[in-house]
């Protein structure tokens, strides 16, 4: 079964003229799709509605085989993990409670994490060597510190899809290969699917099995990355060279 | 495991220590009265002294309205500050306690205050909750419940029934004018079993329903987005919040008048304690609440031989060194970084 069956999907934020247009997109089990394009063409627009967090205006998004409109959020968030751009900026909280909130829509009312719980987390934040973190407040962290507690966060969610958003920005080179490994390593393990928009084209074409590139919020190409990589006009679309 | 056994662990200290703090407050006062002599007269009940009178009928109301209270105001400081993601915010920030004065100076110019057996906490309930209705309907006319949109609507609404109150004073006898001010100064002292009666459903029904919101409240404080996508609904939560933290300290507003300071500190002294994870942070904070205020209450009784000192003055007096001595502590890590 497919995981996302994305048809047809226009989204504007104000009238007159789309922010995204024509939108057909398919995401299967355990698959690396990776969405690129220049700043601005639509990308994080474009993971919002497959989130949920927009309605698109025409067209229809399914999630395993259900329009995406009839899951609650708590259902949603048993199938997708997502890791916004956003730092949090309230009052603090350590580390470990921070990645045990991953497990919080598998609770209900008076519910507090069990023995289960507490052992997911620390095994997400063992595969993202955030363990000795574990005590620290969120707010005290580095930046990429705090964006590997993130993924240890929606890894502890063990959802069916994982979606993140710029996820390798505040991360050096070689945690960057590393966490794109890890995520490889979880497709072909767990079967999870994995959508990661990014900037750095080349890493995440090394790590994908798929790349969709945007512009102008359009998909304009979508294809195996392998064979992406090798045609033409790819630079031309970044400003750079990719080969 | 460790999370239910450490909130086990703090529940039955704070308990403890309320049932100490209790039973001391019900023995201190103009008149001491053994703690074996309270027991008696709670327990038997058949002896008719005077002993027996002020235990029940003049300490036990306070000491439960008290409870009631602290417990009240400190779970609704911990709900706005979370709905509004403001630390500075408390529970009378959103204009509650002038919606409920402006109540109780209509209820008293309409003399309407004398023909009800409820009195003034019905009219200064009554009054609370149209300031909250007219935020509600100006944050819902907006579309959006952003957390500055309901600020804004609770200080317009805050400031509008404040220069209606000035206008009430300024038209009408002098009479009414000390019924409103003594109330304004907030105490337990007009504390008696009908007015626990009217506010304590609305209380502690607000305080499970935070409780049942604890999990929610913790992803709100990490961010809207984080929320979104752990399963919570953050504009749906924030109406909830409002209307639960309103209906709290409307609730507590209406029995003893604002009491400042509790509100605002306590969920601060309580979070350096014990950590913002809200499903322990709600029930210490609401047992610390009561603590504090049954034992400023015993204070204010007790401190001056000519009569009592407004709670609301103990409060601040006592509180001050107590939270700096905290946020000396264990406060500096925790909030270096907001």
């Amino acid at each position: 079964m497919l995981i996302y069956d994305v048809i047809d999907v226009y989204f504007s934020y104000k009238k007159g003229g789309w922010s995204l247009r024509n939108i057909n997109m398919k995401v299967y089990p355990s698959e690396g799709v990776g969405i690129v394009g220049p700043n601005g063409c639509g990308k994080s627009t474009l993971i919002k509605l497959i989130t949920g967090y927009y309605t698109p205006e025409k067209g229809e998004i399914y999630l395993k085989g259900r329009p995406l409109h009839s899951y609650t959020r708590r259902e949603m968030a048993c199938i997708v993990g997502v890791l916004p751009q956003i730092i949090p900026d309230g009052f603090p909280f350590k580390v470990l409670d921070f990645v045990i909130m991953g497990r919080y829509p598998y609770m209900r009312y008076f519910d507090m994490e069990d023995e289960e719980d507490i052992y997911i987390a620390l095994e997400a934040m063992e595969e993202t060597s955030t363990i000795q973190l574990r005590d620290r407040y969120i707010q005290e962290l580095s930046g990429g510190e705090r964006q590997r507690v993130f993924i240890a966060r929606v890894l502890a969610q063990r959802a069916e899809v994982i979606i993140m958003d710029e996820p390798l920005v505040y991360l050096d080179i070689s945690y960057q290969s590393e966490i794109l490994k890890m995520l490889m390593e979880l497709r072909k393990k767990k079967g999870i699917s994995t959508i990661i928009v990014s900037h750095n084209i080349r890493n995440l074409a090394e790590f994908s099995d798929r790349l969709i590139i945007m512009k102008d919020g359009c998909i304009v190409d979508d294809g195996p990355s392998s064979l992406l990589m090798k045609k033409s006009g790819l630079g031309e679309l970044f400003g750079c060279e990719t080969k | 495991m460790f999370k239910k056994a450490y909130l086990l662990k703090t529940t039955l200290f704070l308990l403890f220590m309320l049932f100490v703090i209790s039973l001391l407050s019900l023995c201190l006062g103009s008149r001491y009265i053994s703690p074996k002599e309270v027991f008696e007269n709670l327990y038997i009940g058949n002896s008719q002294n005077m002993a027996k009178d002020i235990v029940i009928k003049i300490r036990l109301p306070r000491v439960l309205l008290g409870i009631v209270i602290g417990a009240g105001l400190s779970v609704s400081g911990i709900l706005f500050q979370s709905l509004l993601r403001n630390p500075l915010a408390d529970p009378y920030l959103l204009g509650i306690s002038s919606g409920s004065a402006f109540g109780i100076i209509v209820g008293v110019t309409t003399g309407l205050v004398m023909k009800t057996s409820m009195g003034l906490p019905l009219f200064s309930f009554m009054g609370a909750i149209l300031a909250v209705s007219i935020i509600y309907f100006i944050a819902t006319l907006s579309g959006r419940w952003s957390p500055l949109g309901i600020l804004l609507s609770g200080i317009i609404v805050g400031a509008f029934f404040s220069s209606m109150i000035l206008f009430f004073l300024y038209i009408v006898d002098p009479g009414s004018l000390h019924i409103v001010v003594s109330w304004l100064i907030g105490d337990l002292s007009g504390g008696d079993y009908l007015t626990l009666k009217l506010i304590s459903p609305y209380v502690i029904l607000g305080i499970v329903c935070a409780y049942i919101m604890a999990r929610p409240l913790n992803l709100l404080c990490i961010g809207e987005e984080h929320a979104f996508y752990l399963g919570v609904s953050p504009q749906r939560m924030r109406k909830l919040i409002l209307i639960v933290g309103s209906m709290i300290s409307a609730a507590c507003v209406s029995a003893t008048g604002p009491i400042g300071f509790i509100g605002l500190m306590v969920p601060h002294a309580s979070r350096m304690i014990w950590g913002s994870d809200h499903r322990i942070l709600i029930p210490a904070a609401a047992l610390s609440g009561s603590i504090f205020l049954v034992f400023a209450d015993m204070l204010s009784r007790s401190i001056a031989s000519t009569g009592e000192v407004p709670v609301g003055i103990i409060t601040a007096l006592t509180g001050a060194p107590f939270f700096l001595f905290i946020f000396m502590k264990m406060g500096k890590d925790i909030y270096a970084h907001i």
